[in-house]
């Protein structure tokens, strides 16, 4: 019963998202706004119907329908061409396995025959008429009202969903701080729910009564309670005792608590209590078969991290993993196959590149390649010399390191193509910065695939002479200024270009620490931007 | 995970599917819930009826102490609705359907083309007529080539259909697509009690009422099912079994198996002026065609309402046709509510009471006399 793909249309930051998820490791990674968060939040939220652990009816707000939606709806209003209010849908895919036999149907946006579940967050019908009157003055609208809104949480067969009718168990973990402490007490007891079976659950909500009952029939209450009813008369009418509580909302979760050597499970680390949900799920009797991890590196230190990802992997055979991360470390553990890179409605995986792309990054797995996905542009050079040039034109034109703007700048060697067939699938902002090798026309044309992709900008030098970087410096700079920067005498450009060539890196790396300024060649001025 | 493997019931042979006629009080209701309740795999529990329901929930409560969880107890319509229905209804009708109109069709409603889907299924959005749901459900089938079949096929091993009787207008073509299933189909019914129909539609009118036997005969003949026998009664003593099946000649004699032996058992008729002493005595439940029969003693049933009850003893107040019957002992001059007659001399365990005028006599059954030391 993994999650095969999921729909989401209008939900937060993402307004229209179809993802295809592997059976078992899934690592999505992506910018920060691309959404990542979103998507797991709702794909636990159709899971659950649960947002912030509480039910979600009493979690709406109006920011949890898009806002790009939520303008077009206004917008349209204002205009005078009135559309339906916008909804939120989420739906996931489920495999055809016995178990979700029942939530098989066609009844989803695809019209597809598969078990599924289906979240909408809709106007409900019985509002209609006050959202007549919401809508009465369009210049008065300014988002929806989600207070005349429902969730409809049902399976794809069109039946109506319950917390326990959903045959598929999840677990998530996430590293939002929990803010009060009835959250905390129900993030805590979920660790312990998730893993006793339905007998033992029982049993302990037995035993705890069973509890209460003793206290009542100890020797010392009955006494304090003979004495409390000698008062009748004095301070009411009617006989004062006491008892414990024994109202329903009394159960055993107000009462029990899960401890770690002898230490209440709520007062000790946010990791460790994440690290024992996690493993105590991987283990429970009544199967969790879908994790939902968001980002373990924000909660867990190095070493922990590494040990909960190593048991993930050992563990989590026949279960489905969807872990949003920004760690190369975590990708690398996982492997880069499983990557999802999701960019805020497309999740893009390896067998979406052509065959020998797909090959080459899996024989170098990368984390060159996650700092592209990750950043907010990158430019692409062909090695360490070129690299310190760009980083030097960029301080000097913006005043801070192209990472302190989320620029990555990247050695990728000759395998340029590579990086462009996943800028291309990503949609990713990514320059080109290379020789021209003395062929400009013959280096332009290997590149002729990618012309007019407005995300890819291709810059290669045009004068033939000028073959690499260090003619390039030396024609840009002359030979008196770079003498200068290198503390060198070449008494030839020859002879000057010679020794940069032999000591390509050495040079690019005195040139970056000089604190004078460097011309900076056109066609690489022009990758800064 | 499921990683027990199981046998795949693909190779369910037609025979696996058994209609059984069961003669009134034979405990067809206790047999299934049985039946449902041991099987190995999934299982529905199908009944036309919120009573008929309950009344299966109650006899898995008190044989099983709990309904299993791999038991699931539905209506007619609820099962049609949420199986058959919804998951697909989308290839048919977009918004979804919330529920199923019982009120009886306008005749203009009954005109409408049937290609206006909108209009010929439903009564507003999302209200499906009654009588057209199963029809409904048939032409869902259609269009999907099987979908909800196959879906149902995924849920269920064991479909159990009570009072298949009933079925009528497209509920039978439904039950095809069913018994042509993989599910291991079990219809259990009494054509002698078919007293109730679940629809109007005028589809298969050759088979209303009793004649559902006739559609029976033919799943059997074409090998859709096999037809058993359960003649026998665990309610009604053998005086009263004798007498009710006289009114449908051409089935299976029924065997008693109540041997309590009271005062007073078997079938007679009561004078009118008796009927007092007769209530105060034996406390028979009354029973009675309907409400425009007043009976004086008693809260009374009507025939139809009694169905599936058992009262130790019952006083039936008769039809015109039951009173020239009882007189002439010509099964022609019954009349054609046999159904209902059949149904209202099932429930006692011990005694019927037939009420005549006292201007009464003749007829082939005794006529009650109090014991001379009573009176």
């Amino acid at each position: 019963m993994p999650i095969e793909r999921v729909i989401i249309k209008n939900y937060r930051a993402i307004r229209d998202a179809n993802i295809k998820f592997g059976d078992n490791v899934n690592i999505i990674v992506g910018n920060n706004e691309a959404g990542k968060s979103t998507l797991l939040e709702a794909i636990n939220l159709a899971l659950r119907c649960q947002l912030n652990r509480r039910p979600a009816q009493y979690e709406l707000h109006p920011y949890l329908v898009n806002i790009e939606a939520v303008n077009e709806f206004v917008n349209q209003r204002k205009a005078g061409t009135p559309a339906p209010p916008p909804e939120v849908m989420i739906e996931l895919y489920l495999k055809d396995t016995p178990e979700v036999a029942d939530l098989r149907g066609s009844i989803n946006s695809l019209k597809a025959d598969a078990p599924g579940i289906s979240l909408t967050i809709r106007l409900d019908d019985n509002f209609a008429a006050e959202f007549q009157s919401y809508v009465a003055d369009p210049n008065a609208i300014s988002s929806v009202p989600i207070e005349y809104y429902e969730i409809c949480w049902q399976s794809f067969a069109g039946t109506g969903l319950t917390t326990k009718s959903v045959p598929v168990k999840s677990t998530l973990i996430d590293p939002s701080n929990i803010s009060n402490s009835y959250a905390a007490n129900k993030y805590v007891l979920e660790i312990v729910r998730d893993y006793l079976t339905k007998s033992q659950s029982v049993n302990l909500a037995l035993a705890y009564r069973a509890l209460r009952d003793d206290f009542q029939g100890d020797a010392r209450i009955t006494a304090i309670n003979t004495d409390l009813a000698s008062k009748k008369g004095v301070v009411s009418d009617k006989t004062l005792s006491v008892a414990m509580d024994t109202t329903t909302r009394a159960s055993w979760e107000t009462g029990v608590l899960p401890h770690l050597d002898n230490i209440p499970l709520t007062l000790v680390g946010k990791g460790e209590q994440n690290t024992i949900k996690v493993k105590l799920a991987i283990e429970a009797a009544e199967k969790c078969e879908i994790f939902l991890i968001e980002e373990p590196e924000n909660h867990l230190s190095h070493a922990n991290l590494g040990k909960l990802v190593n048991h993930l992997a050992k563990r989590c055979d026949g279960k489905q993993l969807i872990i949003s991360t920004h760690s190369s470390f975590v990708l690398n553990k996982l492997g880069i196959d499983h990557v999802i890179m999701f960019n805020g409605s497309k999740g893009v995986t390896l067998d979406h590149l052509p065959a020998d792309t797909k090959a080459y990054f899996q024989r170098l797995p990368g984390h060159n390649t996650l700092r592209m996905i990750l950043a907010t542009r990158s430019i692409l050079v062909e090695g360490p010399s070129d690299e310190l040039i760009v980083q030097k034109g960029f301080v000097q034109k913006h005043q801070k390191l192209p990472l302190e703007a989320g620029v990555e700048v990247i050695s990728v060697g000759t395998s340029f193509k590579r990086f462009l067939d996943i800028a291309c699938l990503l949609e990713l902002d990514v320059a080109i910065c290379r020789d021209n090798d003395g062929d400009p026309a013959g280096k332009k044309a290997l590149f002729q695939s990618y012309q007019g992709v407005p995300n890819i900008h291709i810059h290669i030098d045009d004068d033939s002479a000028a073959r690499t970087l260090e003619p390039q410096l030396l024609k840009a700079n002359g030979r008196d200024k770079l003498n200068e920067m290198l503390g060198t005498k070449h008494a030839t450009d020859a002879d000057l270009n010679d020794h940069m060539t032999a000591n390509k890196t050495e040079c690019a790396l005195a040139l970056f620490e000089h604190a004078d300024q460097l011309q900076i060649p056109k066609y690489i001025q022009d990758a800064i931007r | 995970m499921q990683t027990n493997f199981r046998f795949p019931n693909i190779f369910k042979m037609p025979s696996d599917n058994v209609i059984v006629l069961a003669s009134a009080g034979s405990g067809k209701t206790t047999d299934i819930v049985n039946q449902a309740c041991a099987n190995g795999g999934r299982t529905a529990l199908v009944t036309y009826t919120i009573n008929g329901r309950n009344e299966l929930l109650d006899k898995a409560y008190e044989s099983r102490g709990a309904v299993p969880p791999h038991v699931a107890m539905l209506t007619w319509y609820t099962f049609v609705l949420t199986h058959l229905i919804r998951p697909y209804q989308n290839h048919l009708y977009e918004p979804r359907i919330i529920g199923i109109n019982f009120n009886q069709m306008p005749d203009h409603a009954r005109r409408i083309a049937k290609n206006r889907v909108d209009q010929f299924f439903f009564s507003s959005r999302g209200r499906l007529w009654r009588d057209r749901t199963t029809d409904f459900a048939c032409r869902l089938i259609d269009k999907t080539g099987g979908l909800p079949i196959k879906r149902l096929e995924k849920i269920f091993q064991h479909l159990y259909i009570d009072e298949a009787q009933d079925l009528s207008g497209w509920d039978l073509e439904l039950m095809e697509h069913l018994l042509k299933s993989t599910i291991k189909v079990t219809l259990v019914g009494d054509h002698r009690q078919a007293t109730f129909s679940t629809n109007n539609n005028p589809k298969n009118k050759a088979y209303w009422g009793e004649k559902i036997i006739d559609k029976f005969e033919e799943w059997k003949n074409v090998g859709l099912a096999d037809i058993s026998h359960k003649a026998e009664s665990q309610r009604c003593v053998q005086a009263i079994c004798d007498f009710a099946d006289k009114f449908f000649p051409k089935c299976q004699p029924t065997t008693s198996r109540n041997a309590t032996v009271t005062d007073h058992d078997g079938v007679v008729l009561l004078r009118e002026r008796d009927v007092k002493r007769y209530w105060d005595r034996f406390a028979p439940q009354p029973l009675r065609y309907d409400a425009r029969t007043t009976v004086q003693y008693g809260a009374p049933l009507n025939f139809g309402e009694s169905k599936g009850m058992t009262f130790e003893r019952t006083l039936i107040y008769p039809t015109g046709g039951l009173r020239k019957y009882v007189k002439s002992g010509n099964l022609p001059d019954a009349g054609k509510s046999l159904a209902k007659i059949y149904v209202a001399v099932t429930r006692a365990k011990q005694s019927v009471a037939i009420v005549v005028p006292d201007s009464f006599n003749g007829g082939h059954l005794p006529i009650f006399e109090f014991p001379k030391e009573n009176s």
